[in-house]
């Protein structure tokens, strides 16, 4: 297999190129996922740069773009993919180095959205009750791993990154207006309100189609707007 | 008075998206409605002419109810167009451009349309 993979070091080059690397193909089994050609990679260059941790689509640390859409490369599977692949960085984010973005804006977006549950005060005897009903809505928006590759898909997100909170965020931020036992929806929902924030979307869909959890923010978003429009 | 100077941190998000769903809504129902009563105008020489056929009241209703939402539907859009894609230095400014221009439309439309029923 052929891989094209993006290579980038600011301490040395002044733009990104592109590397060309082969890899035979017996050294490759049938169940063999992109990180694995990766780790091989490794060992034919050590400098080869990405990130990787539970290996196993849970962490959502090896978020990269793979022939032109983002995908975690610990849960794609080499046989789903051409002999030519081409591997870049997420794109919208800087570069640290090869693969590995700074994901500082991504992270200060979610947490602008206070994604914590905000309840009555804690009384020991007794649990924040739930219907089975009321639990079943969280369901398609709590099992975010903040991969990115969701937010760096968007291209509202590439435009304003430190303006629009991102398809990701904004999923947090409807999981907890959506949550029953949360007291602060209209205050969440009203620091939500602004051009440059949930209604810079434009179901682009992009978020939707790389999350690799199968989850639909675009229609979190949506959602979003519906209860803005008659909550607020 | 009217405020020209358009800030970005005083653009509404929640009223501009119900603004531009309404509007767009009304121009789907008047544009067949203008369509169908264009069509059952028998041919006129002068502008005059046609403009004493269309003052109808309903139609003259329908059409400057229209004329007010094409330009918030042109507002909304068009902002949040600028919004995505001039850089952020001088958007105020460009809105505000924007902004002033859909005012001048809205007055000269306005002036247009007194001066086409006015005398009628």
């Amino acid at each position: 297999m052929q891989f094209i993979i993006s290579r980038y070091n600011p301490q040395i080059d002044k733009d990104p190129y592109n590397q060309t690397f082969e890899l035979d193909n017996t050294l490759l089994s049938a169940d063999n996922m992109l990180l694995d050609a990766l780790h091989l990679l490794r060992e034919q260059d050590p400098s080869l740069a990405y990130r990787s941790s539970c290996q196993e689509g849970v962490c959502g640390s090896d978020g990269m773009n793979v022939n032109g859409r983002n995908r975690l490369s610990c849960i794609t599977p080499l046989s789903d993919l051409p002999q030519k692949v081409i591997i870049k960085p997420m794109p919208g984010l800087p570069i640290i180095k090869d693969l590995i973005i700074d994901m500082d804006l991504f992270y200060q977006q979610y947490k602008d959205v206070e994604p914590f549950l905000q309840s009555e005060p804690l009384d020991l005897q007794h649990e924040h009750l739930q219907s089975p009903e009321e639990r079943a809505k969280l369901d398609g928006s709590y099992e975010c791993i903040l991969c990115g590759c969701c937010s760096t898909s968007c291209p509202s997100f590439w435009w304003n990154p430190d303006q629009f909170a991102g398809p990701a965020a904004l999923l947090a931020a409807s999981r907890f207006v959506i949550d029953s036992r949360d007291i602060q929806t209209i205050d969440r929902l009203k620091d939500l309100d602004s051009p440059t924030q949930t209604f810079r979307c434009r179901h682009i869909q992009n978020c939707t189609d790389s999350c690799p959890k199968g989850l639909n923010p675009s229609r979190a978003i949506q959602e979003l707007k519906s209860t803005m429009v008659k909550e607020i | 008075m009217i405020e020209f100077n358009v800030k970005l941190k005083n653009l509404s998000g929640k009223k501009a998206h119900v603004w531009q769903r309404i509007s767009a809504l009304y121009l789907l129902l008047y544009i067949p409605f203008l369509a169908w009563t264009v069509l059952q105008q028998p041919k006129f020489h002068t502008l005059y002419a046609l403009a004493h056929n269309l003052a109808e009241p309903i139609f003259s209703l329908a059409s400057l109810i229209a004329l007010g939402f094409i330009l918030v539907h042109a507002w909304v859009g068009l902002r949040d167009i600028m919004i995505d894609y001039l850089p952020r230095k001088n958007l105020a400014l460009w809105l505000t451009i924007y902004h002033s221009l859909l005012a001048l439309l809205l007055i000269n439309s306005l002036w247009l349309v007194v001066t086409l029923f006015g005398t009628l």
